[in-house]
This record gives structure tokens, C-alpha cells and sequence, in this order.
């Protein structure tokens, strides 16, 4: 065959639904952007420990504390899962996190803010938690099979993720003047980083086209936003909450939420490292990998050890 | 230089009678470390009852792709030629739907795992609906320790806490919003 029926089959597989499988011919353009989209997102997952990470010893009971640390303790294992997926494609995790260390690789904006109160706990859960289970329900559907099988079960964790912020949101909604001025702040600060956590508009979204017809993606990401806003809104309005958007309203014609303009300015710096937090969590993940060289080492010898 | 642990593939029982399944991959510096590193990535929920971990690299995968493209499964006859190894056991792994992974099917004994492959693939009733396959010596496969079931996968039980079910906020929203908003 040559390459142009091959190109032609594989397009044929995939408007067939079928999942590509590593063994599988595949164009190098899939591959270059599986890996570039599976790092940046395995990348995401472990940086995005951290903002939560911080409220761990300082949670309100032993039962939230608990929670929080499985939460963590999912998102490092959600890293895994990625990772894995990337390797099927040839990325070798020693690359992949030598970017992540060096500062090269990129990953989500929404980590590169600080988490100031006990309701940022609440409030990253609730929304950039919900927002990340649209992207991630949309990507287990995508069409590389083992990208499609770690989404599935990231899904299923994340719904936990969401559920336990959504109801520290709903106590500290309903609690005291203090509580409910702390969630408020919460939502105002988080509100339009959780908006270009879906990435630039449609409009300034090179590769989207190729990566909707080869169902990498099968959304794109302004209709995933206006499904979140569509969703979160009626919910914070209920809860007696507002987002910091004085143009938002409800266009009755569109049967749908608009909003005002968001600052595409302040996504490029934030992804580009110059967020209020970048240069901390860089030093926090280059830190952890260090502090844990100890038992890397431990490891290694226990290994060594027991196969003499 | 690739200084990286070796990669471990991941299979999980998850209950008793239901078939190993792949779940993905670890990195460790042995087997029986990658079997703690796959509890920890695979199993911090009530999902595993025993675990396989097998080097990636003693593994053969072969899509139906890649044997449709091969000549000894398409072509009428096949000119084996005879192995002078022993037999060995190799476990079959399909993956049999789109959105499914490779779960275990069949054990069979042979040279090679390829013609462990061969011989599955023309005994299996199904086979055309294999949709990928994987070969896995028996060698190679570490197993986790039947009398460690409870210290490697029961913790994961009392952990209610870690399931969305546990969290009531769709009758709480629904109550929320069934009520007058006081505070407005």
C-alpha cells in the first residue's frame, strides 16, 4: 500500500469508531500530538498536587484531611496513568520528566495560582475538578485506545474529586457570614482561570481541526466551556453565589449562558511560566524529586540486593 | 542515556472468577517493587484481588492489524518450522472490544510465544473478534502473594470516603434549589 491509502484506512478506522491500538499503523502527526497532549496532561496531573497539597496539614477535621490526601493521592496516580499512556507511544518517562524538571514542558494554567483559603480546597474540586471531568469525558472517547482507557478511569476518580469540593462549597455556603464570604473570594479568584483552563477560543486553536477529524478530541474547546457555564451557573445562583463576570447573562433565544470577554493575554503568560505561582511549583516539584532520591536509592539497593 | 527503571505491565483480578485484565504500566527496579507500585497506582480502591506484573519487553503484542499484514496468519499454508525448546505455558490476553482492554482468555503450551500466538489464534472461537492480542510467558509474570491479599488490597475497603457515592450533593443541590433563596 502506499501512503496515501494508508493514510486513507486509517482515516477509514477512525470514522469507523475504531480505537488505534500502539501496534497500529498511525500518521506521525497522531503520534507527534498524542504524546505533546498526553505529557502536557500526565504533567498537569502531578503539578496539580500542589496548590491542594498545601491545605493537607492544615484541613479542618481528620475526615477532610483524609479525603484531601486521597484526593492527592489520586491525582499523582492519574500522572501514572498518563505517563503509561504516552510511553505506548514511544515518549520514555525519563524525557518526559526531565521537560517537566527543567521547566520545557508545559501543563495546565489553572495550577499556577495560590490556594489562599480552606475554600480553595472546596472550590478547585467543584470547578476545576467539574471542568476537568467535561475535557477528560470527551477524551475517554478519543480514539487512541490506551489514552481512551486512562481517561475512563481518571473519569471515575475525578468524580469523587469533584463531589467532595462541591460539598465543601455547599457547607460553607450555607455557613457562617465568614464561611460564606471565604467561598465567595474563592469563586471570584478561581472563576476565570477555570474558563481558559478549556484552552484559547476556537478561532485560535491551530490544531483542533486535525485532532477532531482524527477524534483525538470530538469537542471543541469553546463547546466545552459554554457546557460548563451552562451547567456550574444555575448551581452557584442557587447556592446564593456570583462569578465575577458583570456581563454574563442568559441569552433566552440561545437557550444558553454568555459570557464577558476572558483574558487570553493573562492564559499565554501563565502557560508561557509567567503565572503568580509558576516559579514556586516548579521549585516545589523540583524539591520533591530531590528529597525523594533517598528512596529511589533505597529502592535500588533493596533490588540489587535481593537479586544477588 | 536511558537510566529509567524497567516497565512493568499490569494485570488485575479484581474479583474472584473474573478474568486478569491489563491496566497499564509501572516503573521499578524489580518485580516485587513494581507489585507495591501497582497497588498503589491501580488498586487505592476496592478493584484488585490479586495482581500480575510481567516486563514489558518479555511481552508480545500483536494487533489484528499487524496479522493481517503477516504472512504466516494470512497465508493457506504455513511452513513452521520446528522449535527445539521446550514447551512453556503463555497466557493469551484479547482485547476483544473498541473501547475495552486486553483481558485473559487462555493458557496455552509452546516453544515461543509466537507460536503460543498461532496456536490461540486458530483455536479460538472468536478470533475474529480479537481485535488485539498479547502473549505473556508464564516465566515472566510475578503474581502477588495470595496470603498478602489483605495487606495489599484490604485497606482499600474502609476507605468509603474515596468513592463519589459517599458525597451527597445531588439531593442537596436538589434541596437547595427546591427552597427560596434566603439570601437574596
Amino acid at each position: 500500500m502506499d501512503n496515501e491509502t494508508i493514510l486513507q484506512d486509517f482515516e477509514e478506522r477512525i470514522a469507523r469508531g475504531e480505537k488505534i491500538e500502539p501496534g497500529d499503523w498511525m500518521p506521525d502527526e497522531y503520534r507527534r500530538q498524542l504524546i505533546r497532549m498526553i505529557s502536557q496532561h500526565a504533567h498537569s496531573e502531578i503539578v496539580g498536587q500542589l496548590p491542594e497539597g498545601a491545605w493537607i496539614t492544615r484541613a479542618p477535621s481528620i475526615r477532610r484531611k483524609m479525603i484531601l490526601l486521597a484526593k492527592v493521592q489520586d491525582e499523582a496516580g492519574h500522572g501514572q496513568y498518563l505517563y503509561h499512556a504516552a510511553e505506548t507511544l514511544g515518549a520514555t518517562r525519563e524525557e518526559m520528566l526531565e521537560a517537566l524538571l527543567a521547566g520545557k514542558a508545559k501543563y495546565s494554567n489553572v495550577f499556577n495560582y495560590p490556594t489562599l483559603t480552606w475554600a480553595d480546597v472546596g472550590v478547585i474540586g467543584y470547578l476545576v475538578d467539574f471542568a476537568a471531568i467535561l475535557n477528560q469525558t470527551m477524551l475517554a472517547r478519543c480514539s487512541y485506545g490506551p489514552y481512551a482507557r486512562a481517561m475512563v478511569r481518571i473519569c471515575a476518580e475525578e468524580n469523587f474529586h469533584k463531589k467532595q469540593g462541591q460539598d465543601i462549597v455547599i457547607r460553607l455556603a450555607q455557613g457562617s457570614p465568614y464561611q460564606r464570604a471565604m467561598v465567595q473570594d474563592a469563586i471570584h479568584r478561581w472563576w476565570w482561570p477555570t474558563l481558559m483552563m478549556f484552552g484559547p477560543p476556537d478561532s485560535e486553536s491551530p490544531n483542533t481541526a486535525t485532532l477532531v477529524r482524527w477524534k483525538v478530541k470530538t469537542r471543541t474547546n469553546d463547546e466545552l466551556r459554554q457546557e460548563f457555564i451552562d451547567k456550574i451557573i444555575p448551581e452557584l445562583l442557587a447556592l446564593g453565589l456570583s462569578v465575577p463576570d458583570a456581563e454574563l447573562h442568559y441569552d433566552e433565544r440561545l437557550k444558553r449562558w454568555v459570557h464577558g470577554p476572558i483574558d487570553w493575554e493573562e492564559l499565554r503568560q501563565v502557560i508561557q511560566g509567567d503565572g503568580p505561582c509558576n516559579k514556586e511549583r516548579m521549585e516545589a516539584r523540583i524539591q520533591a524529586h530531590e528529597d525523594g532520591l533517598w528512596v529511589r536509592e533505597a529502592m535500588i539497593a533493596y533490588a540489587q540486593r535481593t537479586q544477588a | 542515556m536511558d537510566t529509567q527503571w524497567p516497565r512493568f505491565q499490569v494485570f488485575v483480578q479484581s474479583k474472584s472468577g473474573a478474568p486478569y485484565m491489563d491496566v497499564g504500566s509501572v516503573h521499578a527496579p524489580d518485580a516485587e517493587l513494581a507489585l507495591l507500585n501497582a497497588r498503589d497506582v491501580f488498586a487505592r480502591r476496592p478493584e484488585s484481588i490479586s495482581m500480575w506484573v510481567v516486563p514489558v519487553e518479555a511481552i508480545l503484542w500483536k494487533t489484528s492489524q499487524e496479522l493481517r499484514q503477516d504472512a504466516e496468519f494470512t497465508g493457506d499454508a504455513h511452513t513452521i518450522q520446528p522449535e527445539n525448546t521446550a514447551n512453556q505455558p503463555y497466557h493469551i490476553f484479547c482485547k476483544f472490544k473498541q473501547a475495552g482492554t486486553h483481558e485473559f482468555v487462555t493458557t496455552v503450551e509452546t516453544a515461543s510465544a509466537s507460536a503460543a500466538l498461532r496456536q490461540a489464534y486458530q483455536s479460538l472461537l472468536h478470533r475474529q473478534n480479537a481485535l488485539s492480542w498479547c502473549i505473556i510467558p508464564d516465566q515472566a509474570v510475578t503474581k502477588s502473594d495470595p496470603n498478602e491479599v489483605d495487606s495489599l488490597y484490604a485497606p482499600a475497603l474502609d476507605k468509603t470516603f474515596r468513592m463519589s457515592t459517599d458525597f451527597r450533593t445531588v439531593s442537596a443541590m436538589r434541596a437547595i434549589k427546591s427552597t427560596p433563596n434566603e439570601n437574596e
